[in-house]
């Protein structure tokens, strides 16, 4: 058996011949370095921006809530009986038998939402006015939907019940009316006609990507100002829900959880409303998407690059064994196995590729701070990707060391020696 | 090294060959010729002895040496190496033999061009297992045999025709074979230099190493106790001194 000292001369050794092979073979030996170090700086490149856009990505669509769901009346109907119908299907008796209990055990929480026909409304303060989207919720409202609130309080279940003028305005909004007082909290303004005192300021929420992938319809999540249901219903003169917001137990359960939701209404109405459904389940699906088919490709790019370098080496590998046919067969006179000559052919193939490699994570290194700064992704490697990227290059440099070192390793002796 | 010589004079029945042909022949393929390179020769050589092979270019006297040293596998006949029989066996126990049984000396020398004196000489024990300090010490051994251990550390490009076969020589005992395969060991030296490496292979003799040597200089094989005449790939005689 080996020890490890002779595995430190054995690499020593290769490291001195892969050397020597780069100056030797000086042209076909960096074409290979350079194949293999663009393929990965590739698959690094891949790994990091795939690991990260998904990051990046999932972060937006939690801020929507990835168990959460909109539950509502379905106006595309095709019977015009039912469209005649009134209403929107969602009474206030329903909100509260869904409150109590009695129906849907996959779902953790209800909100509540009323909103205008519009969506839209005047918001005063003294001479500024700004059009914002309104929304009349419960107090499970921000949990739902992970908001936070940076500055203030949420509301209270005291708010909803008296329908306290109260009002949680969202970044844009402030910047409009409040641009000049960082702290809007217990300032008023007016809604249509009602003053509200606001109690505090919606955390901002970023969501570029799904913007710019139309998911958002144009609706500023953060020109949003947030009102008690309870007195919005009172402001518009209804008894009824526009929208049910529910959270299911967990991201399995948003199917089941629709069901159960869609059944209980049904049942409450005796069929005489449909109703329809949207989650994120669908957009976690497109973003999957996407993050794989970026994934191939950037794949497909390493793979082709990397395939270019293990030619290359495999043909260096192949000249080196050649030029040492005589040296192969002096090893094997005074005693080394065939397998001590595939080891060291094989062992020189992935200390060139290796070099390759290490090229290949200052080469990525630079791209990925390139990428960083023109897409603002937040992209970093990690010591798990550097050290696959490393793994991948030694097993391309085994892979196509492979064939020669075979040759080397099944050389006869005798002809070997007398090789001139 | 203290071998005791066996008396070889007479009938040796009771001694253990260490290297024994019976009707080993080989043939090559050259351009679809096929040309027959040893024919049904049978050897027996014993353990101490100093064998020269001699004969014309052709007459398959490196053949032998190749077949002898497990370079090579015949295509019909046994060989065996003290009892063992090494013609149709693994590559691995092949290799080792060659490795622990048998040193072998070149025409051309053949170190390695890019390793020192030194890592040449301990390259044998490399592919034996030897422990690194071990080998150091073993391979500083040899080196003062041959009278190197000066040149340890230079490269065989640095040294002379008779110092890089000197250095040879030592790679072949660093194992401590039996045996020492030399194959026109003095083909590519000097006058000078012919004497020396001579004068050393017949010190190992005298200290029991069982050599063989391919020469087709007579003088050369004059160092011998025994020399084979081969021609067309036989022994056509076989004289003791």
């Amino acid at each position: 058996m080996r020890t490890a000292a002779d595995w430190k001369e054995y690499l020593g050794e290769s490291l001195a011949q892969a050397m020597l092979a780069l100056k030797d073979n000086r042209q076909r030996t960096l074409m290979s370095i350079i194949g293999v170090a663009v393929g990965i700086a590739a698959v690094m490149s891949v790994g990091i921006v795939s690991q990260g856009g998904r990051q990046y990505i999932f972060s937006e669509l939690e801020s929507f809530g990835l168990k959460t769901l909109w539950v509502y009346r379905d106006r595309d109907q095709k019977n015009s009986l039912d469209l005649a119908r009134e209403g929107s299907g969602i009474t206030n008796e329903d909100y509260a038998a869904l409150l109590t209990g009695g129906c849907c055990s996959t779902v953790a929480r209800f909100s509540a939402v009323v909103y205008p026909m519009d969506w839209q409304a005047s918001i005063k303060l003294g001479s500024l006015q700004v059009r914002a989207n309104v929304e009349g919720v419960d107090t499970e409202y921000l949990n739902i939907n992970n908001d936070q609130v940076s500055q203030g309080r949420p509301f209270s279940t005291e708010d909803i019940k008296r329908r306290q003028a109260v009002v949680l305005i969202g970044e844009s909004v402030r910047k409009s009316l409040f641009n000049n007082h960082p702290l809007p909290v217990g300032k008023t303004l007016r809604i249509g006609e009602t003053q509200f005192t606001v109690i505090g300021l919606l955390k901002e929420k970023r969501r570029d990507f799904l913007t710019s992938m139309g998911a958002t319809q144009e609706f500023d999540v953060n020109n949003r100002v947030l009102i008690p249901y309870t007195l919005f219903q009172q402001m518009l003169g209804i008894q009824e829900i526009q929208t049910l917001q529910a959270e299911v137990l967990d991201q399995k359960k948003i199917n089941p959880g629709i069901a159960e939701i869609q059944d209980f209404l049904s049942k409450q109405h005796r069929g005489r409303y449909k109703y329809r459904a949207d989650s994120m389940l669908e957009w976690t699906q497109t973003a999957n998407r996407i993050v794989y088919g970026i994934t191939f490709i950037g794949v497909l790019a390493a793979s082709v690059a990397l395939f270019v370098g293990g030619i290359g080496i495999m043909n260096i590998m192949s000249t080196a064994v050649i030029e040492r046919t005589r040296e192969i067969g002096i090893r094997m006179a005074i005693g080394a196995k065939r397998k001590d000559i595939l080891w060291q052919f094989l062992i020189e193939a992935a200390l060139i590729s290796l070099i390759g490699g290490l090229l290949g994570l200052l080469l990525g290194a630079g791209v990925l701070v390139i990428l960083a700064r023109w897409t603002g992704f937040p992209l970093q490697a990690d010591a798990v990707l550097i050290l696959l990227a490393l793994l991948v290059a030694v097993g391309v440099g085994l892979a196509s060391g492979f064939y020669p070192a075979r040759r080397a390793a099944g050389m006869n002796p005798v002809d070997a020696l007398r090789y001139e | 090294m203290a071998f005791s010589i066996p008396n070889f004079s007479s009938n040796k029945s009771n001694v253990r060959p260490i290297i024994q042909l019976e009707g080993v022949s080989k043939s090559y393929t050259i351009e679809h010729a096929s040309i027959v390179a040893l024919n049904e020769v049978s050897l027996t050589i014993y353990p101490g002895e100093f064998v020269a092979v001699t004969g014309a270019s052709g007459s398959g006297k490196s053949t032998l040496m190749a077949l002898i040293g497990c370079l090579d596998r015949p295509d019909t006949g046994d060989i065996n190496l003290d009892g063992e029989p090494v013609g149709h066996i693994n590559d691995e126990r092949i290799a080792t033999l060659r490795n622990r049984r048998i040193g072998f000396i070149f025409q051309s020398f053949n170190l390695i061009p890019r390793l020192t004196t030194l890592q040449n000489v301990e390259l044998p024990m490399v592919y034996a297992g030897t422990p690194p300090l071990k080998r150091r010490r073993h391979a500083m051994i040899a080196l003062q045999i041959v009278g190197m251990q000066q040149r340890a550390q230079h490269t065989p490009t640095q040294l002379s025709g008779g110092q890089q076969q000197r250095v040879a020589i030592a790679r072949a005992l660093v194992n401590n074979p039996d045996i020492i395969l030399a194959d026109e060991p003095t083909g590519s030296l000097d006058a000078g230099n012919v004497d020396e490496v001579m004068k050393l292979l017949s010190q190992l003799n005298k200290n029991g190493k069982t050599i063989v040597i391919v020469t087709h200089d007579m003088q050369v094989a004059n160092y011998a106790q025994r020399t084979l005449y081969m021609r067309d790939g036989t022994i056509i005689s076989d004289i003791r001194r």
